[in-house]
């Protein structure tokens, strides 16, 4: 199954924990997992738990628009693309969770 | 195609997450999904004729005029109108009672509370 997740809370909110969570057992139970990051999710990019779900095989974009407003740089394994990456999400997953 | 509905639910001053939101809701119209925006509880704020320019805020017409290009739904709950005492809307949107709110919901394939 492919499983979408969007975050848009900065890591001070439990949703980054959760999201970190569901992703890692996804994808011990073999789901592809796609995050997209936008908003203040975009802050989430420099957690060292989200270079480890690239790692692991998870697709995590993040919206380069709102990441350049809050002046973050470019992480390595982490798609910096635009709301049509997140519409690609939404469009071909089986599952689509959103943590705002 | 997917039905997508994006769920706006709070005061559009001080915060830029209901543009955001609509922002959001343009770009997900990318993949010929089908997109409808609800307005409902603090959120209907956002789809009254307000200037946020007067405190230096910047408008969402920008937003709210590509939803209309596109043809997106734009509908807002009349409870939480009623309850606000807010009777006049910008244009192009739609009031809709309770129940089609909720069938809207219950037809959608994602739902994005933002």
């Amino acid at each position: 199954m492919k499983l979408g997740i969007l975050l848009t809370t900065s890591p001070e909110s439990e949703n980054t924990n959760t999201v970190i969570e569901i992703s890692k057992s996804a994808r011990e139970e073999g789901h592809e997992v796609s995050i997209f990051l936008m908003y203040d999710g975009v802050y989430n990019v420099n957690k060292k738990e989200f270079a480890e779900l690239a790692e692991k095989g998870v697709d995590i974009a993040i919206c380069a628009f709102n990441a350049e407003q809050r002046k973050i740089g470019k992480v390595d394994g982490i798609l910096f693309g635009s709301q049509y990456d997140h519409a690609c999400i939404a469009s071909d997953v089986d599952r689509f969770i959103s943590f705002g | 195609m997917k039905k997508i509905t994006v769920i706006v639910r709070n005061l559009p001053f001080n915060t830029r997450r209901n543009a955001e939101a609509l922002r959001m809701s343009v770009g997900l119209t990318l993949r010929e999904d089908k997109v409808t925006v609800i307005f409902m509880d603090d959120g209907v704020y956002t789809a009254t004729r307000i200037k946020p320019e007067r405190i230096n805020f910047p408008p969402m017409d920008r937003e709210f005029g590509a939803l209309r290009m596109l043809k997106c739904t734009l509908l807002v709950d009349k409870p939480s109108m009623d309850k606000r005492g807010i009777k006049e809307l910008i244009e192009n949107i739609k009031t809709a009672d309770r129940e089609e709110i909720v069938r809207t919901m219950n037809d959608s394939d994602i739902i994005i509370p933002f």
